[in-house]
C-alpha cells in the first residue's frame, strides 16, 4: 500500500505542488489529473524517488521511503516522457542493458517482447522504429523485471489503439497480482475503477 | 561485478555503434595533424622536434569535443532518469561508463599514433612512450570530464561551458604527457614525468565516482 501525506514539491525556488495526500492499495491504479504544469510528472518524479519533497512523506507499507531509498528504488518502476532509448542498439541489446540496471531478479525478455508485439523487431536498430514502437520498447520495461510499484509519465503517448490495448493487458495482469500504477495521463486508459487524483498545482 | 561486466559491455558497444561520431572525432584529429606542417612551415626538424607535443594538443582537443556524450546526452534521452532508478549504486553505473570511454578512447588514440608520427616524422622511439602517456593521461582526462560533465547536468547549463571549466585542469595532463616524450626523444628518461601522471590518476581516480554520482542525484532536486 502507498500512502502520500501532505507532500509539497519545490523547484528553483517554485512551489510545483503542495499538501498533496492520497493512498492507493495494492492492486490500485491512481490516475492522476491536472492541467497542465499542475504537477504530474513532478509528483511521479518524487514517488520515484528522483527529486526529494519540500514537505511531507511517500509510505510504503507503513515506512517512509525516504529511510531506505535503496529499496525503494527496487521497487519502482518509473517511465518519463522520455523514451531512454539509444538509437545506435537493437531492441535486443537494450533489453540487455535494463537487465544489467536492474540487476538480479526474474528476467523475461522473450514474453516481454512479446507482450508488446515486438517479437519481430528485436534485432532491428532503434533508430528504425517508429515513435510508437519506441513507446512501446520504452514500456517493455515493465514487464522485464517483477517491482510492485508503477510509475507512469504519459504512457500512451504515441501509442496506436493496438499499443494501448498491450499496455492496458500488462496493467490489469499487474494489478492482479497486487501491484500499484499511478498513471499521469490524458486519456484514462479506460480503467473503471480508476481512483482519480486531481492536481491543483502550487496555487502562487 | 557481472552486473558491472554487462554494463561495461553495454557501454563499449554503445561507443562502438556511435560510428559517425567517433568519424568526425577522428577527422578532426587528422585535419590537425595534417595542417601543421603548414603552420609551422615544412621544416622537419621542427615537426620532429614538436610532434609529440602537437600528437597530444590535437588528442585533448578531441576528447573535450567527445565530452558530451558522458552524461549529458544520458539526461537528455531520460537514460540518467533509468541509471538514477536503478538499484544498482549509481556509482558503480558511472565508473562502467567512464571506463569505456577511457578504452575506447585509448584504443583510438594508439591506432592514431601511428599514421600521425609518420606523418610529423617522429622519431620511432618515441612512440611507445606516446602510447604509455596515451595510457595514463586518457583516465584522467575522462574522469575530469565525467566530473564537468555531471555539473554541467546538475546545473542545467550548456556543454560549451564545460570546456572553459576543464581546460586548466588539463593543463598538468599536457605538461606531463609531452616532457615523458620529450625526455625519450633525447634519449633520456621518461620516468619522472610518467609517476606524476601515474600520480594524477591516483588523486582523481578515488573520489572522482562519488562527486559524478553526487551532482547527478543532486541535479534532480
Amino acid at each position: 500500500m502507498l500512502r502520500v501525506h501532505n507532500l509539497s514539491c519545490r523547484r528553483g525556488g517554485r512551489v510545483i505542488f503542495r499538501e498533496t495526500g492520497f493512498a492507493t492499495n495494492s492492486g490500485g491504479f491512481a490516475l492522476i489529473m491536472g492541467a497542465n504544469g499542475s504537477g504530474k510528472s513532478s509528483l511521479l518524479r518524487v514517488l520515484a524517488g528522483l527529486i526529494a519533497p519540500a514537505a511531507g512523506c511517500v509510505r510504503w507499507q507503513d515506512s517512509d521511503v525516504a529511510e531506505d531509498p535503496a529499496a525503494h528504488r527496487a521497487r519502482v518502476h518509473y517511465i518519463g516522457h522520455l523514451d531512454a532509448l539509444k538509437a545506435g542498439l537493437t531492441v535486443r541489446e537494450m533489453l540487455d542493458y535494463w537487465r544489467a540496471l536492474h540487476g538480479a531478479g526474474q528476467i523475461k525478455i522473450e514474453q516481454s517482447l512479446a507482450a508488446f508485439a515486438l517479437t519481430s523487431m528485436a534485432d532491428r536498430p532503434i533508430r528504425r522504429l517508429s515513435a510508437g514502437q519506441k513507446r512501446r520498447l520504452s514500456l517493455t520495461r515493465l514487464a522485464l523485471v517483477e517491482a510492485p510499484l508503477w510509475l507512469l509519465d504519459e504512457p500512451t503517448s504515441a501509442l496506436d489503439v493496438t499499443g494501448q490495448a498491450l499496455l492496458r493487458e500488462v496493467i490489469s495482469g499487474h494489478r492482479a497480482k497486487g501491484g500499484i500504477v499511478i498513471a499521469a495521463t490524458h486519456d484514462d486508459l479506460n480503467v473503471p475503477d480508476a481512483q482519480v487524483i486531481t492536481m491543483a498545482g502550487g496555487g502562487r | 561485478m557481472k552486473n558491472f561486466y554487462a554494463l561495461l559491455h553495454h557501454e563499449i558497444r554503445l561507443q562502438a555503434r556511435q560510428k559517425t561520431e567517433w568519424a568526425s572525432l577522428l577527422l578532426f584529429f587528422v585535419i590537425v595533424i595534417v595542417l601543421m606542417p603548414f603552420a609551422l612551415g615544412p621544416e622537419p626538424e621542427i615537426l620532429r622536434r614538436l610532434a609529440p607535443g602537437l600528437i597530444w594538443l590535437a588528442a585533448l582537443l578531441m576528447s573535450l569535443l567527445s565530452l558530451d556524450r558522458l552524461f549529458v546526452q544520458d539526461a537528455r534521452d531520460g537514460t540518467l532518469d533509468e541509471m538514477l532508478i536503478s538499484p544498482l549504486a549509481l556509482e558503480t553505473i558511472v565508473v562502467a561508463k567512464i571506463l569505456a570511454q577511457i578504452l575506447v578512447m585509448i584504443a583510438v588514440l594508439v591506432v592514431m599514433a601511428f599514421p600521425a608520427a609518420l606523418l610529423l616524422g617522429m622519431e620511432a622511439r618515441v612512440l611507445p612512450v606516446l602510447i604509455l602517456t596515451f595510457a595514463l593521461g586518457v583516465p584522467v582526462l575522462a574522469l575530469l570530464g565525467g566530473i564537468a560533465g555531471s555539473v554541467t547536468v546538475a546545473l542545467h547549463r550548456n556543454p560549451a561551458l564545460l570546456t572553459l571549466l576543464l581546460i586548466p585542469f588539463y593543463i598538468p595532463v599536457l605538461i606531463f604527457a609531452v616532457s615523458a616524450c620529450d625526455a625519450a626523444a633525447v634519449g633520456g628518461s621518461a620516468a619522472q614525468p610518467l609517476l606524476f601522471l601515474t600520480a594524477l590518476i591516483a588523486l582523481i581516480l578515488p573520489p572522482s565516482p562519488f562527486i559524478i554520482a553526487a551532482a547527478l542525484r543532486h541535479g534532480q532536486g
